[in-house]
């Protein structure tokens, strides 16, 4: 899969709608499970299924896949030797380091 | 006296763990005391990242405030730590590659880099330092409940001078890197202690975990939820604020520095599918506070409620273990906070004003700032404990006003200095100006407006100026890095 949107979706949006769009409807505490009222059940469920989320954020997210991680490794040194080389940049590094 | 011997051998140990970290560091250059040159692999980019979010105040201040005012705090606190981390997932490996093409150390540089801007830098710096302070002394403060409760034969200020003496000594030994290494030992102290005080506590209640709740429920059921009802804390304030903080999370100098340690972007993304599971304690920190509201009834100081529970559950060695473990992570927010605060200070203000300033003299400018920010810190919790309890959230909603500077960064490449100063200026001062008249239309959190003001005056702004070629170029490397364009992956 080539395209990042399936992985905000599930790696954001779903636990940006859980956590806090649905607010208003878990925030009530009948009825109890496993002993919490609903409201601290339902975030502490949240604890595992954002990982999950995440999980599968990043199993479907291209940045991951081995080929982009070379790639972006790749890209990473070869801007950093271009900004180097540049001039403006390297006389502006001096002045940070 | 046996809660006294463990308290010190954790102290004892965690200065051993801080002195065998120096191993495999090189150089005493900046980037090696502040980020540890980008070194880190997973593993401690992990615990220095979770080690200073859940500081002292977590500990003690959440089930303090769930005891004293409802569930506000500490739903709050864990939908936008919860959220954060989604939010990180994407932004981290971002923010690590602008990090890495400026040679930062701090948000400063990244800021004064990308928009090639001296005063950004420094106003960044100086927002960032404002916010520190008052964080380094929440430290402090949590530590004068920690020993006057638990009174373990350490009185508060020798505990203040040890704490301040640690955390210096741990800077010193090896920047960075000592810290990094103690958190992994602080970590698992604070969950262990934090997940015996929720356990003993369920066992201790007549029906568990379900005798708690429905004690509460039955007797105080407004603490348990969050009121529909208009005023400070009701949902639309807890929905609101939860909105804007996940953005300003990573906005935290210290967030920001911990990111800057990490080897590489891709152990970024790995350890944001973990830090959910590390909130494994709020459950139990919050049975505890549940507990308290159930079975204590009239603390003097709301804030002993995690204590009062660990007293009344727990053998003496325990409190032994609490009060090192909370020792521990006072002095681990506090050292990673001052070096922060130390290297802003030296690099991105006094670097900036004198740019011929030697990289060995900033270093060790940086070590005095250090020392010198602990140092008052000590004294402020000492002598004037209440005077800046208000100023951190009032900075924290500042600090949150770069989001927009950071978030356009990587996005606009029209974005310049001009627009970014404007609109963190604006941002800040219409937050200060809506605390103050405590404006807050639909209830909702003034931060919220604030930080729609700052966008909508950084991108007017921006588009009225012009923007430097340098900024735009410098866009333009920041792109080139990319591997994904338009949501699609790129072949070579």
């Amino acid at each position: 899969m080539k395209n990042r949107i399936p992985a905000i979706l599930i790696g954001f949006v779903v636990p940006l709608c859980a956590v806090t769009i649905c607010f208003p409807i878990y925030n009530r505490i009948e009825p109890f499970i496993l002993g919490f009222s609903f409201n601290y059940f339902w975030l502490f469920s949240w604890l595992f299924l954002t990982s999950l989320c995440l999980f599968i954020a990043y199993k479907i997210d291209p940045f991951n896949r081995e080929d982009a991680k070379t790639l972006s490794d790749k890209k990473m040194e070869e801007v950093k030797k271009i900004i180097e080389q540049d001039p403006e940049e390297g006389l502006k590094s001096e002045v940070n380091k | 006296m046996a809660a006294l011997i463990i308290f010190c051998s954790i102290l004892v140990f965690s200065l051993i763990i801080a002195v065998l970290s120096k191993k495999g560091a090189m150089k005493s250059n900046m980037s090696d005391v502040m980020t540890a040159s980008g070194s880190f692999g997973a593993f401690l980019v992990f615990f220095i990242s979770v080690g200073e979010i859940y500081s002292i105040g977590t500990m003690i201040g959440t089930p303090g405030s769930i005891y004293a005012m409802g569930a506000t705090y500490g739903i709050w606190f864990m939908c936008y730590i919860l959220l954060a981390y989604a939010v990180g997932y994407f932004l981290n490996p971002a923010i690590w590659r602008m990090g890495q093409l400026s040679g930062a150390t701090s948000i400063g540089d990244v800021i004064g880099w990308r928009y090639n801007s001296k005063g950004l830098q420094i106003i960044v710096a100086v927002i960032a330092i404002i916010f520190l302070t008052p964080w380094i002394q929440n430290q402090f403060s949590g530590m004068a409940i920690l020993f006057q409760y638990l009174n373990i034969g350490v009185n508060f200020v020798t505990a203040v001078i040890i704490s301040t003496v640690l955390a210096f000594i741990y800077i010193l030994i090896a920047g960075i890197r000592a810290p990094a290494w103690v958190s992994v030992f602080k970590d698992i102290l604070l969950v262990a202690s934090i997940t015996i005080i929720g356990i003993a506590a369920a066992a201790k209640m007549p029906g568990g975990i379900h005798g708690i709740f429905q004690t509460v429920a039955d007797t105080k059921p407004d603490s348990l939820i969050i009121s529909n009802a208009g005023g400070q804390h009701n949902v639309e304030f807890t929905m609101s604020t939860i909105l804007f903080q996940m953005l300003g999370f990573y906005m935290l100098p210290i967030s920001f520095q911990a990111l800057l340690t990490s080897k590489n972007e891709h152990n970024l993304r790995r350890n944001s599918i973990f830090m959910p599971l590390y909130m494994i304690m709020f459950p139990f920190m919050i049975i505890a506070a549940y507990f308290a509201v159930a079975t204590i009834p009239s603390l003097q100081n709301s804030d002993f409620a995690l204590l009062a529970v660990a007293v009344k559950t727990l053998p003496d060695w325990m409190i032994g273990v609490i009060a090192g473990g909370g020792a521990l992570t006072a002095i681990l927010v506090m050292a990673i906070s001052a070096l922060c605060v130390g290297g802003l200070f030296s690099k991105n203000i006094l670097g900036v004003i004198n740019p011929k300033m030697k990289e060995s003299v900033m270093t060790s400018t940086t070590r005095v700032v250090t020392a010198i920010f602990l140092i008052f810190g000590a004294i402020v919790a000492l002598y004037f404990p209440t005077l800046m309890a208000n100023i951190t959230t009032l900075a924290y909603g500042g600090l949150s006003q770069t989001f927009i500077a950071v978030f356009l960064a990587f996005f606009w490449k029209k974005a310049n200095k001009y627009g970014m100063g404007a609109g963190m200026l604006a941002g800040v001062g219409s937050y200060a100006i809506m605390k103050i008249t405590l404006f807050a239309p639909l209830g909702f959190n003034p931060g919220f407006y604030a930080m729609a003001v700052n966008l909508v005056v950084a991108v007017l702004v921006s588009l009225a100026t012009k923007t430097d070629e340098i900024t735009q170029k410098r866009f333009d490397y920041y792109q080139m890095t990319k591997v994904v364009k338009h949501n699609k992956l790129l072949e070579k």
